[in-house]
């Protein structure tokens, strides 16, 4: 096991001296029928999500699994509700849209950090449709708690909404129906009035957090690379795009390695494809040094109807100069569709594990942990509450840092094959 | 059913077919022990795999592969026939690998066997680290 560098300490102390709350994640994937969300790999035990559902502007259903509560309903049809994460493996099972009538159906997950005294049974809540969002009743607090507001339009998003001077992130799923996630602290006891416009048909959803601005515990594990793939510009190379959220990426970035093929493009926030034909590869990697060899590596993602062969997974111990790596893949490439770990020296590909219990069909959330931990390497694949499997061996090729990153082969697009919905690293 | 098995790695060394063992690689849940060189390719042309499947026949009668029990607690004399013994002698003959005669080998328990040819092929194998795990919920 590794123990954290001295500057690692250092940045951590920094980070959990912050008082602002804020959010950590989001991510968001159209749902139809009995579906698993899982929370974003920046999520950690003690934080609070909150999922958002719609269907669109027409007459059907949102459906929560029992011992859920869903909270608050309008139209266009929006639900939310909120839970606390128990494990880093949470999923949210069992949400259910009944039909596509009008519209697409869309969902979103939000994060928000951990902080002393959250309790998500205390949760005030609102909503206001119009042009002005104004925070009713429901959600009067204090001055310095934390406002979270969730928003939707029926249709396609015309217009994003103007934060509050003081806000702390803003997120953004252009989906049909577009959804957004913001938060700030309230300025004011009792009912706040906020200043943004939108346009269109749309509901919106506030509520505090009722809290006083709070110690952030800051970042928990050596977690040193993040990305919930937010604000990127349409159709953009990963590599062209700063990771988020901001705060605790550092500025760093992701690169495109030499022995790529094919690109990883943007569809829109939450949504990376690659763009490869048949026997293309695609690797990339993010700047940060992980504080040893010892990494643990995640990535969500979402299979669509055509997969196309497909194959896709996440790198650790990577080179930046030549294509040695420890990968875990999902192969649609050949039959049975094994979760697969492999060693990469210098091009030369072994495998070192498989199983063959995985197949989660299309249309589904799934995510792939792979972890080094001296020459224990082992990955983990997990779809909802239908399976996960995990294969592991003893190598001892590769054991220099190196870099974590993203890896897929073979076609894919912005319709067909697998879409990675984010990613995180952490030492171990 | 599991069973370890000494096996010829196959394959070429490409992300399609990588050096892998010779059993049923895509329809059957397994760990490999493949020690690979500074070049990326295997140091020796065989491997020792962990498999886990509900039919493993196919690699129980490929005269290529030498099964052995995953009750590693036994002891060689209680698990392998003096048949089996020499098989495996001359399987491992033909990689170079000396296995001791039986008055040796007899006390030892499989895990101890599987331990010293593991690490013919790397001192570091462990047969502990080789894991599978499954969990299917309905």
């Amino acid at each position: 096991m590794s123990l954290l560098s001295p500057l690692r300490r250092e940045r951590l102390d920094a980070l959990a001296e912050t008082d602002s709350p804020y959010i950590v994640g989001a991510t968001g994937w159209p749902l139809v029928g009995d579906r698993q969300l899982f929370v974003p790999p920046t999520a950690k035990p003690g934080d609070l999500a909150v999922i958002l559902c719609s269907h669109g502007s027409g007459a059907a259903t949102v459906q929560f699994p029992a011992g859920f509560r869903a909270i608050y309903t309008a139209s266009p049809q929006f639900r939310w509700v909120a839970w606390k994460v128990v494990t880093e493996e949470d999923f949210f099972s069992g949400i259910e849209i009944d039909s596509d009538t009008v519209g697409n159906p869309a969902t979103m997950i939000v994060v928000v950090r951990q902080h002393d005294g959250v309790d998500d049974e205390a949760i005030g809540l609102g909503n206001a449709s119009g042009t002005t969002m104004t925070h009713p009743t429901e959600t009067a607090g204090s001055a310095g708690d934390l406002v979270l507001f969730l928003g939707g339009e029926g249709g396609t998003r015309t217009h994003l909404p103007a934060t509050p001077a003081n806000h702390i992130e803003h997120y953004d799923m252009s989906h049909n129906p577009s959804m957004y996630a913001g938060s700030y602290e309230s300025a004011t006891t009792g009912n706040v009035s906020g200043t943004t416009t939108i346009s269109g048909a749309a509901t919106w959803f506030a509520f505090t957090v009722p809290i006083k601005a709070g110690r952030v515990r800051g970042f928990v594990d050596q977690q040193f690379a993040i990305d919930t793939f937010r604000n990127p510009t349409a159709s953009a190379n990963l590599n062209t795009h700063t990771p988020t959220p901001d705060e605790l990426t550092n500025g760093d970035t992701w690169t495109k390695h030499g022995s790529s093929t094919c690109d990883l493009l943007f569809l829109q926030p939450g949504r990376v494809y690659s763009n490869g034909t048949a026997g293309q590869k695609a690797f990339y990697y993010r700047g940060a040094t992980p504080p040893s060899p010892n990494v643990r590596v995640h990535a969500s993602m979402y299979t669509l109807t055509d997969n196309n062969a497909q194959v896709y997974g996440v790198c650790a111990r990577m080179d930046a100069g030549s294509e040695t790596f420890y990968l875990a893949r999902h192969n649609y490439g050949v039959a049975g569709n094994p979760f697969q770990l492999f060693k990469a020296v210098s091009g030369v590909y072994t495998q070192i594990g498989s199983n063959s219990n995985t197949t989660p069909g299309a249309n589904f959330p799934l995510r792939i942990t792979l972890t080094c931990d001296d020459d224990e390497i082992s990955a983990s694949i997990s779809a909802g509450p239908l399976a996960t499997v995990s294969a592991s061996g003893t190598d001892t090729a590769i054991t220099d840092a190196g870099k974590v990153g993203l890896y897929s082969e073979n076609a894919g697009s912005s319709t067909v094959g697998a879409h990675f919905h984010n990613f995180a690293a952490e030492g171990i | 059913m599991r069973r370890y098995f000494i096996a010829p790695v196959v394959g070429t060394g490409t992300s399609s077919d990588p050096y892998r063992p010779k059993i049923r690689a895509n329809e059957l849940s397994w760990s490999a022990f493949i020690p690979t060189g500074p070049d990326g390719h295997p140091k020796l042309p065989w491997c020792i795999a962990y498999v886990d499947g509900t039919d493993l026949t196919t690699e129980i009668n490929d005269a290529q592969l030498f099964e052995i029990t995953d009750q590693l607690d036994l002891t060689v004399e209680a698990s392998l026939t003096n048949q089996r013994k020499n098989a495996l002698r001359t399987r491992m003959a033909t990689y170079g690998v000396v296995v001791p005669d039986n008055t040796t080998i007899n006390p030892w328990t499989m895990r101890e066997l599987l331990i010293f040819i593991g690490q013919a092929l790397d001192p570091a194998f462990d047969p502990a680290e080789m894991r599978l795990t499954v969990t299917n919920t309905p």
